[in-house]
């Protein structure tokens, strides 16, 4: 029977084609699209300051409201060799030591190991600072107009002179234990928002009810949980001191419930789990099997997820050596050339340019036409330019131009070339 | 902000901090939260609206290379105009334009560049075919058929066709009247019909046989 062309196409091209994508994909694109989004809002911000004082440089009746709106936003330096820090760079902390953040206000924020965060934003006033995973500590100088905010997840912490560790797993975990001062918590499940105060710590979620319900509850009627409710640190209330090593010891029974091994789900991949934001429940799994194990047998699925689970809980060996074994067992496959590009993104993040423009060049070559393209050859020239390697990183930046004009990284690309 | 809050929201803090679910927020509630820049909103936009995005890039212009830069094209674009947007509960239909308008602009710059001597661009399809080493085939030959139709014919054609839009829906998704956008149809049927006629392949497929 003759079939209409036109229609016979859409069928078939609706039958055929769908923008489905692996799992895994999705959340390695989702990572890329929220840092661009992130970057985005911070360039959009800088460039409306920029054009507010250009207008009102003139004004001699506006010096005054100019003098306070636009003092020189505070800097900072990374590490002990204080070298000036960049707002909007991503810092990964090594997976061996602490790196501290110092301030020119005089506040000090230390990253613990394998921490991952950036400075997303420096006023003169305070800084925004945007934590992706692991724990730090915060010495904010307190001043009347002081203004910080820590962002972890959907979470946004408000700061206004304060001591406190944070927490941020990726898992969706925010703990927040305060030495000093106050701070303000908004986030989903926090109605309005949530004070806590010096010598108190606040965890959300709280003890998931599952692990509540047969255990003897450890704590004071206060924080006893309420029709299967977990305990919130309510404001304005001294813990007692059983109540304090009580919450210790709930802190602890979800830091050893959340490390045991966990059982492995019935019928669900660990590209689920990782698409779920599940990565310490992947890497549990693939430690009960044995990471040589997997690495050796694991199908390409598995490996893959691990890898991503790896690279989001940040640990970098496993993660390297995954994408290693993707490339070694798996070559020629759209995996295999999606894993050269992340063991540069990898390496990027730990700060090694030099690695990270080598495995970025070898994926342009590998892929020239993948759909990881663009981005590599914007990462390559960004990674040039940290290597200060301007000459490279113009050539870089005009290829990325030709082939991007319109691409992510392409106004980074445009002030690298220059006039 | 809120400081101190007061008794009835300390207790529906504590009450309602129990293993959260994923909070369902309406767009509306969504759009205020891109507005703070808030990363969590960024993930849940990425997650709701990725999926429609794709779709129309990949249908547009087949499962190729790109397709995933133009989707983040297209969400960064949702996300700089977030404060414009007037009905907050039309942000589906406004991803959906706004990805339209990235893929038109896409296909307009494929085109040139397919005129000059010294691009790379060849066929459309490149990446991720189907399994089916036949229809793999003739889907790259319908690909390069629409490639010889305009941006505007395109995009018309994939609407009506692809996407299965009721005419005067598709007009409003084009963004031109429904007698401008019933024209192109017409021109864009025509030229591809014309194409695949002369296309060995294509006429081999539409009469139900296989090549």
């Amino acid at each position: 029977m003759k079939r209409d062309p036109s229609n016979a196409a859409g069928e078939f091209i609706r039958a055929h084609v769908s923008g489905d994508v692996d799992p895994s994909a999705h959340v390695a694109s989702r990572t890329r699209f929220v840092e661009e989004a992130l970057g985005q809002r911070s360039r959009g911000t800088a460039s409306r300051r920029i054009a507010i004082f250009a207008v009102l440089a003139g004004l001699t009746a506006v010096l005054i409201w100019g003098a306070s709106t636009f003092r020189t936003p505070m800097t900072f330096a990374r590490g002990p060799s204080r070298a000036l820090g960049v707002v909007s760079e991503y810092m990964i902390s090594p997976s061996t030591e602490d790196l501290p953040l110092y301030f020119s206000d005089g506040s000090v924020v230390t990253l613990d190991p394998s921490t991952r965060a950036r400075v997303e934003r420096a006023a003169a006033n305070g800084a925004v600072l945007l934590v992706e995973s692991g724990r730090l500590s915060a010495n904010v100088v307190h001043r009347s107009e002081s203004d910080w905010r820590f962002l972890a997840g959907p979470y946004s912490v408000h700061v206004t002179g304060t001591a406190f560790v944070l927490s941020w797993q990726l898992a969706g975990v925010l703990d927040i234990e305060m030495k000093s001062g106050v701070v303000v918590v908004t986030g989903p499940g926090i109605d309005s928002s949530v004070e806590v105060r010096g010598h108190r710590r606040f965890v959300m979620p709280g003890a998931p009810a599952s692990t509540a319900t047969n255990a003897p509850n450890p704590l004071p009627e206060a924080w006893a949980p309420q029709s299967g409710s977990a305990p919130l640190p309510r404001e304005g209330l001294s813990p007692s001191a059983s109540a304090a090593k009580s919450a210790q010891d709930l802190a602890r029974t979800q830091t050893d419930t959340r490390h045991a091994v966990p059982e492995a789900p019935p019928n669900e991949s660990w590209a689920s789990l990782v698409a779920r934001g599940e990565y310490a429940r992947v890497l549990g799994l693939a430690n009960a099997r044995g990471i040589d194990a997997t690495l050796a047998s694991g199908t390409l699925d598995d490996l893959a997820a691990l890898a991503d689970a790896a690279r989001f809980s940040g640990d970098r060996n496993v993660a390297e050596r995954s994408l290693g074994e993707v490339r070694s067992r798996f070559p020629g496959t759209p995996r295999a050339q999606s894993s050269t590009f992340l063991l540069g993104r990898i390496a990027d993040d730990a700060g090694d340019a030099r690695s990270a423009v080598s495995w970025y060049e070898r994926y342009l070559n590998e892929a020239p036409g993948g759909s990881l393209a663009a981005d590599a050859s914007g990462r390559r020239m960004l990674a040039l330019r940290r290597l200060n390697e301007s000459e490279k990183a113009r050539r870089a930046a005009l290829e990325y131009l030709e082939r991007f004009p319109t691409g992510p990284h392409a106004n980074i690309a445009r002030d690298i070339v220059g006039p | 902000m809120a400081a101190r809050g007061s008794s009835s929201h300390r207790t529906r803090n504590a009450d309602r901090v129990v293993s959260l679910p994923s909070p369902e927020i309406d767009d509306a509630e969504l759009l205020g939260q891109i507005a703070e820049g808030r990363p969590g909103a960024f993930r849940e936009l990425f997650d709701r609206y990725a999926p429609l995005a794709r779709n129309v890039m990949v249908r547009t212009i087949g499962p190729d290379a790109d397709v995933e830069d133009l989707v983040q094209e297209s969400l960064l674009i949702v996300v700089r105009r977030a404060n414009t947007i007037r009905d907050p509960s039309a942000l589906r239909s406004f991803v959906y334009s706004v990805a339209l308008r990235v893929v038109r602009n896409e296909v307009r710059r494929r085109a040139i560049r397919r005129m000059l001597p010294w691009s790379s661009v060849s066929a459309s399809v490149r990446a991720v075919p189907p399994h089916d080493a036949v229809a793999a085939d003739v889907l790259r030959h319908v690909y390069q058929a629409l490639d010889r139709l305009s941006a505007d014919l395109r995009i018309a054609f994939v609407l009506r066709f692809v996407e299965g839009h009721e005419l005067a829906e598709a007009a409003a998704l084009a963004g031109c009247s429904l007698a401008t956008f019933k024209r192109r149809l017409r021109r864009a049927q025509d030229r591809f019909e014309r194409v695949a006629a002369a296309d060995a392949t294509l006429a081999e497929w539409k009469q139900g046989s296989k090549p």
